[in-house]
């Protein structure tokens, strides 16, 4: 019979516990510091952020304000409408700003729902397999090929229009994606051995979800989010722009570009300012989701 | 070393049984293999385990040795419950598992454990070596908080780590840390079968010992039962007091490690001890180097399913799988070299 010595002692560190925690957070801070962050789209994301929430005082007018008198001024020539006025005589900037604000609902509570929806069919989806997951993945596919102009457009016509139908269009067809992608992440995440532990000892499926499986697909969540706030904001824009929801002479981006677009030559500005806008604000949430990805996950490579 | 407090009554103990704590009977376990997309069609079976039966008595370990693909890990698993076998039972203290009410099936949950390969897959990033130890506890019992911490706090000194590092994060400790938080954690429920799936073959060479020490320390103080799964005959040896060899979903040999080490008698297990290198290099050996690669599991050869890199093989070989036979006290093989038939024919 074969016999072993015990052979180099283990290492048990006996550091304060806490003094690690508190070294632990200072290098965690630290790295985030150090990191090359994307300073200009962070920059614009806070700026709308920070219009949507204090848009009453950052505006300088009333956005629904007309006033002939100072109708069709184009941007600077009067600083008090520092952006122009429509033909109404309302201010460009304080429906820009106000706009921010309804892109900003939309976008997020649609987001919202659909993530909810989509990363909990996407668990239980990949979670269960068989079956189960053949049904839902069908589901899943047939939504996501059915075009969200299409779906809005039913949606409007059956329920009639306003902002809670914009986002229930919306999160109709976005939820598929996160569907999708959470699935992915999921069957790599339940071959791991912990999941198999846990099989074992008897927790139930739902637990085992909840704590063992969820918890590792934050991180794939959080990238999916930012990148389709974007794409988000630009179907909202779309949608008010062929006037499927949102009532004429509402703050919405899309829906300030559709009503220029009659007065392309003569007031340019009209379009032109919230065309920028929503670009910017896209561009802002792609690159920031991009950079997410990038360092959270790099191996998420793949077109969402 | 703390004796964890007995918290319940070993589960479903039942002192009229005294047969092996948990044994396996003709156990089989096919996987289909299906072709097609739509009509899905069988083209046969993988045969992962085929008619093996073990005895695992109470505080002794089992080891399962073997090359990779011969059925070691899926054996282990029936004891686990995540699948069902195709054919065979699985008892535990006598009752077949697979028949059990909800309640039993809770309880032998608890009784039975395990502890696996990769302790950076087997722990999960996201939970504290606090909730990763308690999990059992928490779906079987119901204790108050400060029950759970102090048993969690007991646990960790159990397997040789200190209370402190409840609150931690399971990427904050080395592998052999976090094997013992394995096994802190398994050990939570006190189970009488921990099912030890190659626990020390990830970890380095100079802390396998220890753990290996440690589990040992643990079977003595809980009279634990082992299912060792292991490809490092060193570590068979040093653990087991029974060894199953395993060759293409068959036990080819068992007996205790001396005889099935020091006078192997099936040629796969000479085989198998000769590739190991001895423990001083001037030591004699014989080198018994098989021929070919271990045939598919698929459709595995006729007969004894050896007998295509056999170096002894005879006629009778491809026939009819051999009957197991005692050569000697305890121990087992299923070879005609053993056999009244194959000795007549030889």
């Amino acid at each position: 019979m074969a016999t072993f010595e015990e052979s180099g002692s283990e290492i048990v560190s006996d550091a304060e516990p806490k003094l690690l925690s508190i070294k632990n957070i200072a290098s965690t801070a630290g790295k985030i510091l150090r990191a090359r962050l994307p300073w200009a789209p962070i920059i614009i994301m806070a700026v709308v952020v920070i219009c949507a929430i204090f848009a009453p005082l950052l505006a300088p007018h009333d956005p629904t304000d007309i006033d002939i008198g100072v109708r069709k001024l184009a941007p600077g020539e009067n600083w008090s409408y520092p952006l122009g006025t429509d033909r109404l005589g309302r201010d460009m900037l304080s429906r820009l700003i106000y706009g921010a604000r309804t892109s900003a609902f939309i976008s997020l509570v649609a987001l919202g729902a659909g993530a909810v929806v989509g990363t909990t069919v996407g668990l239980v989806s990949g979670y269960a397999g068989k079956w189960t997951d053949t049904i839902l993945m069908r589901i899943t596919d047939a939504a996501m090929g059915f075009p969200t102009i299409l779906a809005a457009m039913i949606i409007v016509t059956i329920l009639g229009a306003g902002i809670a139908n914009i986002i229930l269009a919306i999160a109709v067809t976005v939820w598929a994606r996160f569907a999708r992608m959470i699935r992915g992440e999921v069957l790599q995440v339940r071959n791991r051995d912990f999941v198999l532990a846990a099989r074992i000892t008897g927790v139930s499926p739902v637990m085992i979800i909840w704590r063992h499986i969820f918890p590792n697909v934050i991180n794939t969540l959080l990238i999916i989010l930012t990148l389709l706030v974007g794409q988000t904001i630009l179907l909202e824009a779309s949608l008010s722009f062929l006037g499927l929801g949102l009532a004429p002479g509402a703050s919405a981006w899309g829906l300030m570009v559709a009503e220029g677009r009659d007065y392309l030559i003569s007031m340019w500005w009209l379009s032109l300012l919230p065309g920028l806008v929503i670009t910017m604000v896209v561009m802002a949430f792609n690159f920031f989701g991009d950079w997410l990805r990038d360092t959270l996950d790099p191996k998420l490579r793949r077109s969402i | 070393m703390t004796t964890p407090s007995q918290i319940n009554a070993a589960p479903g103990s039942d002192s009229s049984y005294e047969g092996p704590l948990a044994h396996i009977e003709n156990l089989k376990k096919y996987y289909p293999v299906t072709q097609g997309m739509i009509v899905r069609k069988n083209v046969g079976y993988v045969k992962a385990i085929d008619g093996v039966s073990i005895d695992i008595p109470k505080g002794q370990t089992y080891s399962l040795v073997g090359e990779s693909g011969c059925g070691k890990t899926t054996t282990a698993r029936m004891f686990l419950m995540v699948e069902k076998p195709t054919a065979g039972q699985v008892f535990f203290r006598g009752k077949d598992i697979h028949k059990l009410s909800r309640k039993e099936t809770a309880d032998y949950r608890a009784s039975v454990q395990a502890v696996f390969q990769d302790p950076w897959s087997s722990l999960n990033p996201r939970m504290r070596v606090d909730s990763l130890i308690a999990e059992p506890l928490v779906t079987h019992q119901h204790l108050s908080r400060t029950e759970l911490k102090k048993r969690v706090h007991e646990l960790l000194e159990t397997v040789g780590l200190r209370s402190f590092h409840a609150e931690r994060y399971p990427h904050e400790f080395s592998g052999g840390q976090r094997q013992r938080i394995a096994i802190a954690r398994a050990l939570s429920t006190q189970p009488e079968l921990m099912i030890l799936d190659e626990p020390v073959s990830a970890l380095d060479v100079s802390i396998r010992a220890q753990i290996l020490n440690l589990l040992k320390e643990l079977q003595q103080n809980f009279s634990l039962s082992y299912l060792l799964i292991a490809h490092n005959l060193a570590t068979v040896r040093y653990m087991s007091h029974q060894v199953g060899v395993m060759y293409l979903g068959k036990l080819v040999e068992e007996g205790p490690p001396s005889a099935v080490f020091g006078d192997p008698k099936h040629p796969y297990t000479k085989a198998l001890i000769s590739a190991a290198l001895p423990a001083h290099p001037t030591n004699d050996r014989e080198e018994i180097v098989l021929r070919g690669e271990v045939p598919s599991p698929i459709n595995p050869p006729s007969g004894c399913t050896f007998h295509t890199r056999c170096p002894v093989a005879m006629d009778i070989c491809s026939t009819v799988y051999p009957e197991r036979r005692e050569v000697a006290e305890g121990h087992r093989t299923s070879c005609y070299l053993y056999t009244e038939t194959g000795t007549a024919s030889a």
